[in-house]
C-alpha cells in the first residue's frame, strides 16, 4: 500500500499544522501518485486530473486545522481531491464515464509472465473492463476506488463522502450486476 | 478472495494511466503564495486592530511551558493556529469602510442585532458592516480608526465555518475559555498575532494582514463573536459577558 506508518505520518501532518512546509512536501510527495491516479478515475481527463490534486492538495492544507488529529491522511486527502475531480468533471458538463484503456504489453521484463498476469486472457479484461464502464456512475465508483486504486472499504467511504453500509451496498450490486454481464458476454 | 474480486484488482493494474505529475514544487508554491500578505481589495473585510508595539513582543520570555499549551484551537468560524514564524506584516490601523447607522446594520445582515454598551465604554463609537460575509458581518468600535479602544465583531458562524484564521506565533498564548454561559470560546493573548480571512468561496486571498491586540473569540447560537483591544482576560471576560 502506497503510504507511511501512521505514526509517522501523524508526526509530519502534526508539523504541517505548525507551518511546516516541508512536513507538507513529504505527505505531497507521498500521495501524489494515488491522488492523481483518484483524480483521473473521477475526472477522467489527466489535464483535470493534475489540476484537481493540485487543488486538492492546497485546499488539503489550508483545511488541516480540521483535519483529527490521529486520523490517516489518505483517505481525509483523497476525499478533497475527489470532490475537486468531480467537480471539475461535472462544470466540463461530461458524464462521468471510465475513458480506459488497457496496457498495451503485458507487463515485461523479460522473465516468464507472472501467474497473476496470466490468469486473465487479454479479451477477458477487455470484457471486463467494459462491464465496468457500463455501470452506474455511484457503483463505478465504489469499484474504481475499492479495485482499481486498492483502499480499503473504510477508505472507500471516506473518499466518496459515503457511509461504509453504503459503499458494501453498492458493492455487492456492482458486483452483481457484473457477474450478469460476462455471463451473459460468454453466452 | 473471490475471482471476481481479483479479476477486478487485476484489471486495475493493467489500466493504462496517464503519468502522475510530480506536484510538490507547484504545491509548495501555491502555499506560498497564499502565506504572503497582500492587499485585500474587499476594504469593508480588513478588520484588525491596530499595530502592538513590537517592543511587548520582544520583551516577552518565552517559558516552553506556555507555548506548549495548545497548538491550535478551533470555534465555529474562526481557528487559531501556532506557527513557528509570522508572516511579515504589511500596513496598519483599521480600513472598516463607511460607518452606518445601527438601523442599516441591522438590514444588512441577517441575524439580531442589539446595541452593545460596555462597562466603562458605553456605546460604540461607530458601527461598520460588511456585507460580503455571507449572513452579514457587523463590527463595533470604541474609540476611532487610527486609535482603536475595542473592536467587537460579529457574523453567523454556522454560514462561516472558516472566515477568520489567526496565526500566532510562538510568543503567543491561546488559552480555552467559556464565556456567556459557558459558550466555548479562546482567548489570544501575550504577544503579536496575525488575522487573515477568508472570502465566500473559502480562498485564502488577497487579504491584509495586520497586528491584533489580545482578543477573546466565542459561539453563541449561530454567531460567532470577536472582542479585541488591548485589555487582559479577565475584562475581556466580563466585556464578553455583557454583549448582548
Amino acid at each position: 500500500m502506497e503510504g507511511r506508518p501512521l505514526e509517522e505520518e501523524n508526526d509530519l501532518v502534526e508539523q504541517a499544522k505548525r507551518g511546516d512546509v516541508r512536513a507538507y512536501e513529504e505527505l505531497v510527495r507521498t500521495y501524489q501518485g494515488i491522488a492523481f491516479r483518484t483524480a483521473y478515475l473521477v475526472a477522467g481527463s489527466a489535464d483535470e486530473a493534475r489540476d484537481a490534486a493540485q487543488e486538492g492538495f492546497v485546499k488539503a492544507y489550508r483545511a488541516l486545522g480540521r483535519f483529527r488529529h490521529g486520523a490517516p491522511f489518505r483517505p481525509w486527502l483523497l476525499q478533497i481531491v475527489a470532490n475537486e475531480a468531480r467537480n471539475r468533471r461535472r462544470s466540463a458538463g461530461r458524464r462521468a464515464t471510465l475513458t480506459l484503456r488497457l496496457a498495451a504489453a503485458e507487463p515485461s521484463g523479460g522473465a516468464a509472465p507472472s501467474p497473476e498476469a496470466t490468469l486473465l486472457a487479454s479479451d477477458e479484461r477487455h470484457r471486463l473492463l467494459q462491464a465496468v464502464s457500463t455501470l452506474r456512475e455511484e457503483e463505478q465508483l465504489v469499484v474504481v476506488c475499492r479495485y482499481f486504486l486498492d483502499l480499503s472499504e473504510d477508505e472507500t467511504a471516506q473518499t466518496l463522502g459515503l457511509r461504509r453500509g453504503t459503499v458494501k451496498s453498492r458493492l455487492s450490486r456492482a458486483l452483481t450486476r457484473l457477474r450478469g454481464d460476462l455471463e451473459e458476454a460468454h453466452a | 478472495m473471490p475471482e471476481l474480486e481479483r479479476q477486478l484488482r487485476e484489471l486495475g493494474n493493467a489500466l493504462e494511466l496517464p503519468a502522475a505529475p510530480d506536484l510538490v514544487d507547484v504545491v509548495r508554491a501555491r502555499i506560498a503564495e497564499e502565506r504572503e500578505p497582500r492587499r485585500r481589495v474587499r476594504r469593508s473585510l480588513v478588520l484588525a486592530i491596530a499595530v502592538l508595539g513590537l517592543a511587548l513582543a520582544a520583551a516577552m520570555a518565552v517559558p516552553q511551558a506556555r507555548t506548549a499549551i495548545l497548538e491550535f484551537l478551533h470555534i465555529r468560524g474562526a481557528s487559531v493556529e501556532k506557527v513557528p514564524t509570522l508572516p511579515s506584516i504589511s500596513g496598519s490601523g483599521l480600513d472598516l469602510g463607511e460607518p452606518v447607522s445601527l438601523d442599516e446594520a441591522r438590514e444588512a445582515v441577517s441575524f439580531e442585532v442589539a446595541q452593545p454598551e460596555l462597562p466603562g465604554l458605553g456605546r460604540p463609537d461607530s458601527i461598520y458592516v460588511d456585507r460580503a460575509t455571507p449572513g452579514g458581518q457587523v463590527f463595533f468600535l470604541w474609540g476611532t480608526e487610527a486609535r482603536a479602544q475595542v473592536l467587537l465583531s460579529e457574523f453567523r458562524g454556522d454560514l462561516n465555518p472558516e472566515l477568520i484564521g489567526k496565526q500566532a506565533g510562538p510568543e503567543t498564548t491561546i488559552e480555552p475559555v467559556n464565556v456567556q454561559g459557558g459558550a466555548p470560546g479562546f482567548w489570544v493573548a501575550g504577544a503579536n498575532h496575525v488575522i487573515y480571512y477568508l472570502d465566500r468561496d473559502g480562498e485564502i486571498q488577497e487579504e491584509t494582514i495586520r497586528l491584533s491586540r489580545n482578543a477573546l473569540l466565542w459561539e453563541r447560537n449561530d454567531l460567532t463573536l470577536r472582542l479585541e483591544g488591548g485589555f487582559g482576560k479577565d475584562r475581556a471576560l466580563e466585556l464578553a459577558r455583557t454583549v448582548p
